[in-house]
């Protein structure tokens, strides 16, 4: 197959509130999923329903189910998953329309990390920014919060109120940074998750984050701070 | 129409809608905030897209007024003085808010300073970065400490219309719920427009997808006024990828700044024939009209681009510096660090918008303008990483003005004539036939990139303004299907009616300056004239069509160089 030869693809999209389900498109060598998504909707099905904004992998809007796997619409290549494109939304969050979720209650979990930074007082005072050059805990700057890790989770199904892999990765990098003032709030908020592994998260992160370096080192910190308190 | 009653109303969540909301509850945390998105949050704007960083005075070594200076030599010396320095002035305590108090984290130098990288067009280096992806650390930040805060967000929401009451002061703003397709009346003693600009009315544009100048149309609807609208910035290295959603996105500056070179298709390095001296490192708009004739001139490539290489730089420094464009490229099959890639001019942001004093008020009483939707920070041309700081200091600058708004005023009577933006709203989906709106926005993002784009005629600008008429009427008989429940088809009508008005005033204004300058380039005209130009174009509704008239720039603080330099 020539480089710059166009492949007819078949999508079949999930449709919440009926209409066209099943598409044939054509994919050229650059084509991705969203995409293909966008020409689906112009010209067969003005109804159809997707998330999408910046386009470049740099949202997350556009984290879908394609071929059971989550992934970034706007970052799949059509050629690269195969001439069938079964695209269904997320897992574990409630269907708003089509491929078009409600991310409330990923945000919800996410919380309670305690992700946002509690700076002591002496450092949201500091007259002079105060950047930590630490390393981060598993990569976490990169995470896009699109809810990918929490749609390929077993663990959400099965343990309600758990935070989710996108939580534990910010909570391992807030501990990780001298500038926070919260670490033992996050620890106690944390600890009654921490005995779960969730396996299948994080290996649909479309940024190549994995949660396990975050999980181990929130262990040990529980550990300790148990030890201590038992002490 | 359902109703809904808060303080402050903030339209719009990137940089600017954030910081807003966190500000005005810092100022007054018992403070209702409502904070409408378009789509998701945090995930909607550009803020989140930026890959080059936020300019601010921190070394010793510089100083607020060489950042200034850069500024006003940038902005071709019509930037509203008072702005500029507020940007400069400010941004050095958004950086300290952001990294203790937000929780940033920007990349650092060994001996533990914040890193300030080169930036074009700056005579200091001051750029600070995290990696060549700074927009998702701020953007994710600011929205953690959003949500951790009590502000009510609506996601889905857009905005159609401000509300004024009977004596021109705003009550607030009609939304519309996207999801249930419910109108609501947003009553508010505030509001805050920071929806950004209107880069996508262009065939090749960089910026998120969902915008389209709703903020610029909706004040120019309720009558404030608008500033160097005439003034779109072009980036020169957009990826060409055809037949790809990605065309169109910003390979950053740093990759010229590092020593990236540009050649046509028949391999010249076609810069020593532009700026002889500066080459690939010229500003961003001689960069990108020097591709534009480039390609129109046959030398292009079958896309109609050129290609930029950064080979010679050694593969391991492109992946370790730019490491978020080299897998941005790697998902299209093109390896940045070991070949050329294709890259053409995109529309990337809009200079110009609702004219705003320094903090945030504009002429409408209760209605503040904040980040791309603000015009007069950079007069005619933006320094790379003055966007960001932009968003930052003025969201909070509105912020604190919101505070003290909702302090000392009460809230305005809501009119009944606030019903007629629903019928109209509603309209496209009563009607059995009429026009596209996908045809109708395809048309109008050929005509402005042809005609309004990177190389202005006379000829040219009268010749979209009679297409622009055209296309108003047509606009007016748009038709979608379906009911109002999660219409994408009729979100797309509604954004092309702002854009067709953000159009009409760019390209009046563009007709009305015959000089050249910032990023506004007439062929007919290629020279700035000092003389007779030293203005800026501001705009404003009477009755159906906008006014426009000039005024001096006023030189509050630095003269601009004479003729003599």
């Amino acid at each position: 197959m020539s480089a710059s030869s166009a492949a007819a693809v078949t999508l079949r999209i999930h449709r919440s509130h009926g209409g066209q389900g099943r598409f044939a498109l054509e994919a050229g060598p650059f084509t991705s999923v969203l995409d293909l998504l966008f020409t689906a909707q112009r010209r067969f099905d003005r109804s159809l329903v997707f998330r999408f904004a910046c386009r470049i992998g740099v949202c997350g809007s556009c984290a879908v189910r394609i071929n059971g796997r989550e992934g970034l619409a706007c970052r799949t290549r059509a050629r690269d998953v195969g001439p069938e494109i079964a695209l269904e939304p997320l897992r574990h969050l409630p269907v708003v329309r089509d491929l078009a979720v409600d991310l409330r209650p990923f945000r919800a979990a996410y919380a309670a990390a305690l992700p946002a930074l509690r700076p002591s007082a002496e450092v949201r005072t500091a007259p002079t920014p105060r950047a930590p050059a630490l390393p981060e805990i598993g990569g976490q700057g990169d995470c896009i919060a699109c809810a990918a890790c929490y749609s390929a989770s077993e663990t959400v199904a099965t343990a309600p109120g758990y935070p989710g892999a996108a939580a534990l990765i910010r909570a391992a990098s807030l501990l990780a940074d001298p500038r926070d003032g919260a670490h033992a709030a996050r620890i106690g908020a944390l600890t009654p998750w921490l005995a779960l592994d969730d396996p299948e998260a994080t290996v649909v992160c479309p940024k190549g984050l994995r949660h396990e370096t975050a999980l181990a080192r929130l262990r040990a910190v529980a550990a300790r701070a148990g030890a201590d308190a038992q002490a | 129409m359902d109703e809904l009653v808060t303080d402050f109303l903030i339209i719009g969540g990137g940089g600017a809608g954030l910081f807003a909301a966190l500000h005005a509850l810092k100022a007054e945390p018992r403070l209702r905030v409502t904070l409408a998105v378009k789509g998701l949050l945090g995930k909607t704007g550009c803020t989140r897209m930026v890959q080059g960083g936020y300019n601010a005075v921190l070394d010793p070594a510089d100083s607020l007024e060489t950042h200034f200076l850069d500024t006003l030599r940038a902005g071709g010396w019509i930037n509203d003085q008072e702005l500029a320095w507020t940007l400069v002035r400010d941004a050095p305590e958004r950086i300290r808010e952001l990294v203790n108090e937000v929780g940033c984290r920007f990349d650092v130098r060994p001996d533990g300073a914040i890193h300030q990288k080169p930036f074009a067009g700056q005579s200091f280096d001051r750029t600070i970065h995290r990696g060549d992806l700074t927009g998702i650390e701020i953007v994710s930040r600011l929205q953690e400490q959003v949500e951790a805060r009590g502000v009510q967000v609506l996601e889905d929401c857009r905005a159609l219309d401000l509300v004024l009451d009977d004596e021109g002061r705003v009550a607030g703003a009609v939304l519309l719920d996207i999801r249930s397709g419910r109108f609501l009346a947003a009553r508010a003693k505030a509001v805050l427009l920071a929806t950004g600009g209107c880069a996508p009315m262009y065939r090749v544009f960089a910026a998120s997808l969902e915008k389209a100048g709703d903020g610029i149309a909706m004040a120019y609807r309720a009558g404030a006024e608008l500033v160097d609208m005439e003034q779109m910035q072009f980036h020169p290295t957009g990826l060409i990828v055809p037949g790809s959603g990605l065309s169109g996105s910003v390979l950053e500056e740093g990759l010229r700044g590092a020593g990236g070179r540009l050649y046509n298709a028949l391999g010249e390095r076609f810069m020593a024939r532009y700026d002889p001296v500066l080459l690939e490192r010229a500003t961003r708009d001689l960069v990108s009209r020097a591709i534009y004739i480039e390609v129109l001139e046959g030398r292009g490539t079958p896309h109609g681009a050129v290609y930029l290489d950064v080979s010679h730089l050694g593969a391991e420094f492109v992946e370790r510096e730019f490491p978020g464009m080299v897998e941005r490229c790697r998902s299209l099959g093109m390896d940045l660090a070991r070949e050329p890639v294709e890259v053409g001019p995109t529309a990337h942001f809009q200079m110009g918008g609702v004219r705003i004093d320094p903090d945030c008020r504009t002429g409408i009483e209760g209605l503040l303008v904040a980040g791309e939707d603000a015009g007069g920070v950079h007069g005619g041309n933006r320094l790379g990483g003055n966007g960001v700081a932009e968003s930052t200091v003025f969201g909070a600058r509105a912020g604190d003005t919101a505070a003290a708004w909702c302090a000392a005023r009460p809230r305005r009577p809501w009119p009944a004539t606030a019903a007629a933006v629903e019928r109209r709203t509603l309209a496209p989906l009563a009607r059995e036939t009429g026009e596209d709106p996908y045809a109708v926005r395809d048309e109008l993002r050929d005509l402005m990139w042809d005609h309004v784009g990177l190389i202005r005629t006379e000829d040219g600008l009268r010749r979209a303004l009679a297409a622009l008429a055209r296309l108003r009427e047509r606009a007016a008989a748009l038709r979608v299907s379906g009911g109002p429940a999660f219409n994408p088809e009729w979100q797309v009508a509604l954004d092309v009616q702002n854009m067709l008005t953000v159009a009409e005033l760019v390209t009046r204004a563009a007709l009305l300056r015959d000089e050249s300058r910032g990023a506004h380039y007439r062929a007919d005209h290629p020279e700035p004239d000092d003389r007779r130009w030293l203005r800026n174009i501001v705009a404003r509704r009477e009755g159906d069509t906008p006014r426009l008239w000039t005024e001096p720039v006023r030189f509050t603080r630095l003269a601009p160089p004479g003729p003599d330099g």
